[in-house]
């Protein structure tokens, strides 16, 4: 079980590369494919804002789990 | 039009308190050169995240990119976000370059490349590589300002005067205590830029009639702006050639590069990311919307990087509120100049400069802030074309540094060598293609042939040559922090 967890930990950083690489492409390409056609004009100003958000969802995903080493003492600002 | 003397009163205003704020931060300098250019490395994430938004987002975007808008439609939105995606390179990039720099004391990313090829050289010529690509770039800063202010009066405030009072913020809250006044002045500006920009597109969109009539006319009378290509300026080709060599900015640019190195610690680090991440979505979608409404409310317009003064002076805008958009696009402009400036006067002290004393090394760093902004604010003025073609290939050229800096972390066997061969054939492919045979920047094989040749020759240069004995290890030397405080 341990070691399951180990080597799922260890591949996380390539499924993060892999789905942050997968995101940008669609978010490049799917407006210039699919959504050019679409009879709805705001979909790619919809699109790219959900492409946006989730941009924001991948970035967090590891910054957030980094183990925050504590605070020098002294003045900060 | 907007009379110049209000523009004036709340200029004289803002200068004061920002001078104000730049003397306050002095009193914390001791006279090293790691505080005048980094702060100490003791700067807090709320800070470093409002001075890192404020040095990226600059008078580009309610200029250029709601220009952009105005004449393409929707597409800039997309460009944006594509480089917007950059910033997940920070995820990979920024606490290696913390860790190092703190390892080894860096001042500037040039050194930290120098020092990890073992070579003197390399860095001063990845200095020189930015300071030939950057300053042009300050001078589009300066020309958002002229174009901006003398928009907005009809012209009776002057570009000469408009890009004078430019430079007066640049120095006056940049020279005292360098990094520090520079990073709180871009915190209190960052947050005006935001609450001008939030408050102006909630006034355009409320002359417009409310959310849903401005979408109902936008997809009655301006469908095409909506979609991709839109009315022309968004083809696949010019998307991908402006988005690609952006999506490199948090690597290839130093100012921001540099601004890794000034944080506390991670925790500061991770909250100038979430900082940086909120501001960074909500600016590009203020500048977007903004495009948009200028359409509706100023259509026709010859040139669509009037699209802001337009909108301004369409008198759906209180003058109040314009006034403040007017400070805050002024600020976007000033706090990316100063960054800018500030990172060219540690790049010439630290790695063109590199034996010279403490005290003569902010010296050094001080005149050049103001050789740079002299440079920018004359350069706008006389709108040379040189400096205009260097501005707009500054992504390209600056892209050339960006193998060298993922070597550096990545790839042992990369050498000195390899990473000058990669910076100077990029560099040399980069200005053939331009200025020899009359590519656009719009062209997407530009990119893919500086990204290529600077790559190949990278790889092939470093297989041909061996690592330098005094080169570092990063890799290693930074592998037991990074596991343990869980970052990829």
């Amino acid at each position: 079980m341990a070691q399951n967890s180990t080597k799922t930990a260890s591949r996380a950083p390539q499924i993060w590369a892999l789905l942050m690489g997968i995101w940008i492409f669609l978010g490049g390409i799917v407006p210039y494919g699919l959504l050019s056609q679409s009879p709805f004009a705001q979909w790619t100003f919809a699109f790219w804002t959900v492409f946006g958000l989730g941009v924001i969802a991948l970035i967090l995903w590891p910054v957030l789990r980094w183990n925050a080493a504590p605070s020098e003492k002294g003045k900060t600002e | 039009m907007i009379a110049p003397l209000s523009i004036w009163s709340l200029l004289a205003v803002f200068a004061l308190l920002g001078l104000g704020l730049a003397l306050l931060a002095a009193r914390g300098n001791r006279g090293t050169a790691e505080d005048y250019y980094l702060g100490g490395r003791r700067i807090g994430g709320v800070v470093s995240g409002l001075s890192y938004a404020a040095t990226t987002y600059s008078a580009f975007m309610l200029v250029v990119l709601t220009g952009l808008t105005y004449r393409g439609g929707v597409g800039a939105l997309g460009f944006e976000l594509i480089y917007f995606a950059g910033l997940g390179l920070l995820v990979i990039f920024a606490p290696r370059f913390w860790l190092v720099g703190r390892k080894w004391g860096f001042v500037t990313p040039a050194e930290m490349l120098a020092r990890r090829y073992g070579s003197p050289a390399l860095g001063r010529l990845v200095a020189g590589v930015g300071l030939v690509f950057l300053l042009p770039y300050c001078t589009t800063q300066m020309a958002g300002v002229g174009l901006l202010l003398s928009g907005v009066t009809g012209a009776e405030i002057t570009l000469f005067q408009a890009v004078c009072a430019g430079a007066v913020l640049a120095v006056i809250w940049t020279l005292p205590a360098g990094l520090r006044s520079v990073a709180w002045t871009d915190a209190a500006l960052a947050a005006l830029m935001l609450i001008s920009g939030l408050l102006a597109v909630y006034f355009a969109i409320t002359a417009i009639g409310g959310v849903s009539d401005f979408m109902a006319q936008l997809g009655q009378e301006r469908a095409d702006w909506l979609s991709v290509p839109g009315p022309g300026l968004w083809s696949l080709p010019t998307f991908l050639a402006l988005s690609v060599p952006w999506f490199f900015f948090a690597l290839s640019n130093p100012q921001v590069a540099q601004r890794l190195f000034i944080l506390r610690d991670i925790r500061a680090m991770r909250a100038m990311i979430l900082w940086v991440l909120g501001f960074g979505l909500v600016f590009t979608f203020i500048a977007v919307i903004w495009g948009f409404a200028a359409l509706i409310l100023a259509p026709d317009l010859a040139q669509p990087a009037l699209a802001t003064p337009a909108l301004l002076t369409s008198g759906a805008i209180p003058s109040v509120v314009a006034i403040l958009l007017i400070l805050g696009i002024m600020s976007a402009a000033v706090t990316t100049l100063d960054s800018i400036a500030l990172t060219a006067g540690a790049m010439v002290a630290r790695d063109l400069a590199a034996e010279a004393r403490e005290g003569r090394q902010i010296l050094i760093g001080r005149i050049t802030v103001l050789v740079v902004i002299l440079f920018a604010a004359g350069f706008a003025v006389v709108n040379a074309k040189i400096v205009e073609q260097l501005a707009a290939l500054s992504a390209v050229g600056l892209l050339v540094t960006v193998p060298a800096m993922i070597g550096a972390f990545f790839w042992n066997r990369a050498t000195a060598f390899g990473a000058m061969a990669s910076i100077v054939i990029g560099a040399g492919v980069a200005v053939i293609l331009v200025f020899g045979q009359g590519m656009s920047v719009f062209n997407p094989n530009l990119v893919l042939a500086v990204g290529g040749a600077a790559v190949l020759g990278f790889i092939a240069a470093s297989l041909a040559s061996r690592p330098k004995d005094s080169a570092l290890d990063f890799k290693s030397a930074i592998a037991d922090d990074l596991a343990q405080m869980r970052i990829w």
